[in-house]
């Protein structure tokens, strides 16, 4: 086990404890020991100088696309990992649409023991937890073994990359999951109404002459889940929300006592179709940046708490594979490095949200949500810890990134907060040294 | 010898209109009149392109402007060279980004492209030095289509200011449609479609278009009606229940023109489904201007062809710059 | 910038007269005699010419040729040429044709016209009229007919102003040469 580490003089942000004040955080054989002003620590600590750096329980991201198996040009579980420790996450679930997809329990428990591996030999990132498909083969018609997922551990099902269309696979899933207490994540699509679209139904997709996807594409699979949801009594997560209409579903499942979470991404924050305009690939994602009347409430709703965490959608692709028609350049992009910057500058920096909502929105609703461990530096829980500078400003630039892909819409964006160190079990896994650009 | 003014100078390339201002389309439209009497001469060539090299690649299969820009190409005594892919360029296995490298290599002057996918002629332009003209890109533009239109209107007109222009059919997936609205609105007219509202596509009305849902209310309404090809395929989609309902509802005879002003005129891009958008009747008729159009479609070019062959390297990047 | 007339209006008509009276004594009656003036200010002098010769021609063929797409410094030139219109009254074939023009300098302009006017047809002959030779031939071209012959400075330019256009006659040299570099034609 790792030396004992202690962080001095930082400030203290963790809403899992109403913290917010300047203090030491003491960390002793990978869990947190103490948190209070003024600690000693034993001779032998690591002494880390956090005075004017905000110390944050590590940040959760419950949706990325690491491409390993099969896409490993793109991302691997290595190099996704480090991505995610540099931009502040200590754990980070994979989505299981891989080739092959993470539709056994030896693909599951690949992906975890990947992790490990890289972590053992000290070129580890973030914890990667594996999701387990949802449907054979993602193929949305007969269900894994779900017990044999969980037991090589998976955290959760899904079919992402496809919806889940069929309503009865979608009743059984909500069903059958409460056994293990793990949610079901559903990309929300109708296909059929999407129609091989490729960008927001609207006035720019019309002039651009590119086929358009319309809210009620993901409106109506949203509504179905929801009432599926209320059926059945199982956890359902909706992923990535992007059209208003969304939120007044989700804002009703609330009222009515729904099992029902979601999530939003930093890019579904701060963009809209206009991104699209001379047929820019790196704004082309699915669900697709919308209008600005969507993003104004899904922003609200995430400052009210209706969605109530952020998640990156990480989905690197390769430069030529971006690089060609918009029609067929593949939809995603990557979040993982910039996701606290891009969020502080546009919630915080504004004064719309105060940081201590935006670690919650990071960190403790993901964890809180979900289930599982992390999100708070209560002690006794893993000592999983961001380190970062709220005022640090930056631009940002692909070319830097550790993910193995550049594809993002945020090259040479203005960004506030930079992460200068991401502790996993009490363990460095990134560090930056501080220089600003 | 008189010089152009600045405005003229269209930058590199054609993509589409919404790149132009109003004085640059109508500049297009100018230089195109002297080019309409080169096809009337013995000898239909000019020296003026001697030495170009022209290749026109087409990744969608099309005859009429194929053989327009051609006879615009060889009228000019430009080396024309074709290239058709009649599979897209993900199937042949050569990336776009390879065609245009490959094209760079081969030291070309001009490239007309034609293309299924929305974007791919902005796509090529910005990663070639030499001039491209866009021939259709997906269901984005087709901007010397538009050209001639303009031309054949103000042709009969005398200005295309102030005219009302109503464009019939399948909007939603129309590269003619959308350089028509937008060539139409910079040109100072009033814009219209109408279609079953399955075939308008979403925010047009954004755009600054009006809608008619009854081809009747559009032809009392319009000075010009400009009918679309009913894409045969659409069937298929479920956008129209049959040709025959779509012949009852919204097909142009010349008895639902009974109601039309004694001097509107009707164009069509061609080709044509006749008994199915547009009656032969309507098509032969005499407010059909579809053959002038034709005529129009060589000059127009040429005239692109001349201008942007004429550009100095060094303005394309200053006329990038002024584009929104 | 210094300007200097040469021939004012009565002096320019004067030459136009003498230019017709030339060309009528020079070209056989009854010859199917054709005028082309170059576009623009060559369309005046040759309906001014044209005018002359009523009397005795009785109304000539004329036609107009706009030289822009023949030119040989294409692309080079800062700004493209406007296109003017090209009109060729008939089949000139075996014709007796005069071009006309304002100011003979380099013979460029007079080497494009008579590409294009090849491209409308062969004809008998033809011949070159012009109201000022100012010398500086860059090809071996020469008039036929000259109102003026004279030898200007390389920097400097002459100019013709005609009726229609600039509202009376005259000829004009503009500047006082010796400055470098030809000027185009």
């Amino acid at each position: 086990m790792s030396r004992p580490l202690l962080i001095h003089g930082g400030r203290i942000v963790d809403p899992s404890t109403n913290l917010d004040e300047i203090a030491d955080v003491l960390v002793v054989g990978g869990r947190i020991e103490a948190v209070q002003p003024g600690l000693a620590g034993p001779e032998d600590a690591q002494r880390i100088d956090a005075r004017g750096l905000v110390v944050s329980p590590g940040l959760i991201d419950v949706h990325v696309h690491f491409r390993e198996p099969g896409g490993e040009h793109k991302e691997t579980i290595r190099t996704g990992a480090q991505s995610a420790a540099a931009g502040g996450f200590t754990t980070v679930w994979a989505m299981p649409n891989t080739d092959p997809p993470l539709d056994d329990p030896a693909a599951v428990g690949f992906v975890r023991q990947e992790a490990r591996r890289w972590a053992r030999r000290g070129e580890g990132g973030a914890r990667v937890s594996p999701v387990g498909a949802a449907s054979k083969g993602l193929a949305g018609v007969q269900m894994t073994e779900i017990g044999g997922l969980v037991e090589a551990g998976a955290v959760a099902v899904t079919d992402d990359g496809h919806p889940i269309a069929d309503p009865v696979l979608m009743r059984r899933l909500l069903e059958y999951t409460q056994a293990f207490d793990i949610p079901v994540l559903q990309h929300a699509e109708d296909m059929a109404l999407s129609a091989r679209g490729v960008m927001n139904e609207g006035s720019v997709a019309t002039a651009l002459g590119l086929r358009g996807i319309p809210n009620a594409s993901e409106a109506v699979i949203v509504a179905r889940d929801i009432l599926l949801a209320e059926l059945t009594g199982g956890h359902l997560h909706i992923q990535h929300l992007s059209a208003r209409e969304s939120v007044e579903f989700v804002r009703m499942a609330r009222d009515r006592g729904v099992r029902v979470t979601t999530e939003l991404t930093p890019h579904h924050l701060t963009l809209t179709e206009e991104a699209v305009q001379g047929y820019r690939t790196e704004a082309k994602m699915n669900p697709p940046l919308r209008r600005e009347e969507d993003r104004q409430v899904l922003r609200q709703a995430l400052i009210d708490g209706v969605i109530e965490m952020i998640a990156t959608d990480h989905a690197p692709h390769h430069y030529e594979e971006k690089e060609r028609e918009f029609d067929d350049a593949p939809f995603g992009i990557v979040g993982l490095e910039t996701a606290l910057p891009i969020c502080l500058h546009d919630l915080v920096v504004s004064g719309d949200m105060t940081l201590s909502s935006l670690i919650d929105r990071m960190s403790c609703a993901p964890a809180r949500a979900m289930g599982i461990e992390g999100g708070t530096l209560r002690p006794g829980s893993p000592a999983d810890i961001v380190v970062f500078d709220p005022e640090a400003s930056w631009l940002v630039d692909a070319d830097q990134f550790r993910s193995k892909s550049r594809n993002t819409p945020f090259s040479g964006w203005r960004v506030t907060g930079r992460i200068r160190r991401t502790i996993v079990a009490g363990e460095t896994r990134f560090e930056d040294s501080g220089s600003t650009t | 010898m008189t010089a152009m003014g600045k405005d003229l100078e269209l930058g590199k390339d054609l993509i589409g209109l919404e790149d132009l201002s109003r004085e640059q389309i109508l500049g297009i439209l100018d230089t195109a009149e002297p080019f309409k009497e080169i096809s009337e001469r013995k000898i239909k060539k000019v020296p003026v392109l001697r030495g170009q090299t022209i290749v026109n690649l087409f990744f969608e299969p099309s005859t009429r402007t194929r053989i327009s820009f051609e006879f615009a190409e060889k009228r000019l005594s430009a080396d024309t060279v074709n290239i058709s892919s009649s599979g897209s360029s993900v199937q042949k296995g050569e990336t776009l980004v390879d065609t245009a490298r490959n094209l760079e290599a081969m030291r070309i002057h001009m490239v007309v492209v034609r293309h299924g996918s929305s974007g791919a002629a902005r796509f090529l332009a910005d990663r070639i030095p030499s001039n491209v003209i866009n021939a259709g890109d997906g269901q984005h533009a087709h901007p010397t289509q538009a050209l001639l239109d303009l031309l054949t209107i103000r042709d009969r007109f005398g200005a295309i200011e102030g005219r009302r222009v109503c464009i019939v059919g399948d909007i939603k997936h129309s590269r003619v449609a959308r350089s028509n609205v937008t060539g139409f609105l910079k040109c100072g007219a009033e814009v219209a479609v109408c279609g079953p509202r399955t075939l308008i596509p979403a925010g047009i009305e954004d755009l600054g278009v009006q809608v008619f849902g009854r081809v009747e209310e559009a032809i009392e309404w319009c000075d010009v009606l400009y009918v679309l090809r009913l894409q045969l395929e659409r069937m298929q989609g479920g956008y129209v229940p049959s040709l025959r309902e779509y012949n009852r509802v919204f097909g142009v005879t010349s008895r639902r023109l009974e109601s039309a002003a004694d001097d509107m005129i009707v164009l069509h891009p061609g080709p044509m489904n006749r008994g199915v958008e547009i009656d032969s009747d309507v098509a032969d008729g005499p407010r059909s201007v579809i053959l002038p159009q034709v005529t129009n479609g060589v000059a127009v070019r040429m005239a692109v062809l001349y201008l942007l062959a004429g550009g100095r390297p060094e303005l394309a990047e200053s006329a990038k710059g002024r584009m929104p | 910038m210094q300007i200097q007339t040469l021939f004012d209006s009565a002096a320019t008509q004067q030459l136009i007269v003498e230019l017709s009276e030339q060309i009528d004594r020079a070209v056989e009656p009854g010859a199917h005699l054709v005028l082309i003036g170059i576009h623009r200010r060559g369309d005046s002098i040759a309906a001014a010419i044209a005018a002359a010769l009523e009397p005795t021609r009785g109304t000539l063929a004329s036609g107009s040729l706009d030289i822009s797409l023949y030119r040989d410094d294409f692309g080079q030139i800062g700004s493209l040429p406007q296109v003017g219109s090209t009109t060729i009254p008939e089949a000139i074939d075996d014709a007796h044709v005069v071009i006309i023009d304002d100011v003979l300098f380099t013979g460029r302009t007079i080497r494009a016209a008579l590409n294009e006017l090849a491209d409308f047809g062969r004809a008998g002959k033809i011949e070159l009229c012009v109201l000022v030779d100012r010398g500086g031939r860059q090809l071996p071209i020469q008039p036929d007919y000259a109102g003026h012959r004279f030898q200007a400075q390389p920097g400097q330019e002459v100019s013709v102003r005609v009726e229609d256009l600039d509202g009376a006659w005259g000829v004009d040299l503009v500047g006082t040469g010796g400055a470098a570099g030809a000027e185009a034609e």
